[in-house]
């Protein structure tokens, strides 16, 4: 049961990392606008999250035919999600800093990750209302 | 990859950005004076920070330092006074070559940024506060 609980949270855990990831990303961008020959990074958010579904989607059976049922692994795992981002390093590079742009984002990453923040709240309300009966 | 590693980038550009201020200061309070060195008397020459990235972890994110103070390459001013002990021969006298505009511009830009990260700062703040206020 309490392992239930565990999976219930991990997509949520991989959201809040890959907001505060974002965020590294940005700030260090506004830290270095003035750098001579530094290349802006970003993550494709989007891009990320698709990656790291797939790759966790994969099972050891073979599938011969699209009809054949898929087995789903239950839900996706933090080492996985963190080892694709040390491998593929998905950064955009683009050169210059626009630290207006980059000051948008900044809030914009922060609010939702709160938003984030409100959603397991939200959950962790659910569960106590389940345990209550 | 976590929230305290945000306030370390924040830091670092902090620290930059106060030192570039205090360089620009250090060029405005000194755009009269002489150096005086082995004997001679040479105008004081504007100095200027070239910033380069610091500390990379692992994902390939990095704060900013100073790599090094450097003087800048423009030529001395140059005015006929006579009168002054320090003149040449034919009565010019050589003047700093700080830029005074230059430097007030420098120094606006230094302080918005500071500014900025201090703001990012307060933000990420906000974020660690609502982490901790999770199931309450």
């Amino acid at each position: 049961m309490l392992n239930n609980i565990n999976d219930f949270f991990e997509f949520n855990k991989i959201i809040l990392n890959s907001r505060i990831f974002k965020q590294e990303s940005i700030a260090s961008n506004i830290a270095n606008s003035e750098t001579p020959n530094y290349n802006r990074k970003d993550i494709d958010f989007k891009d990320l999250l698709n990656n790291t579904i797939l790759s966790n989607r994969k099972n050891d059976l073979t599938i011969t035919c699209n009809s054949h049922i898929k087995k789903k692994n239950k839900y996706f795992n933090i080492n996985n999600y963190i080892k694709i981002l040390e491998k593929k390093n998905k950064f955009k590079k683009n050169k210059s800093v626009n630290i207006n742009e980059e000051k948008i984002k900044f809030l914009k990453n922060s609010l939702e990750y709160e938003i984030d923040i409100a959603l397991i709240n939200n959950k962790i309300k659910n569960i106590y209302l389940a345990i209550q009966g | 990859m976590s929230l305290t590693n945000i306030l370390n980038i924040c830091n670092t550009a902090l620290n930059v950005e106060e030192k570039r201020i205090e360089i620009s200061a250090n060029n405005l309070a000194n755009s009269e004076s002489t150096d005086y060195k082995n004997g001679k008397f040479t105008p004081y020459t504007a100095k200027i920070a070239i910033l380069s990235t610091y500390k990379k972890d692992k994902y390939g994110l990095e704060g900013v330092k100073i790599k090094e103070i450097v003087k800048t390459k423009d030529p001395y001013k140059k005015i006929y006074n006579p009168n002054h002990p320090l003149s040449d021969s034919k009565g010019y006298l050589k003047l700093s070559n700080v830029n005074v505009l230059n430097e007030t511009v420098n120094y606006l830009n230094a302080s918005r940024r500071y500014e900025a990260n201090l703001e990012m700062i307060k933000t990420i703040k906000y974020m660690l506060l609502k982490t901790v206020s999770i199931c309450k």
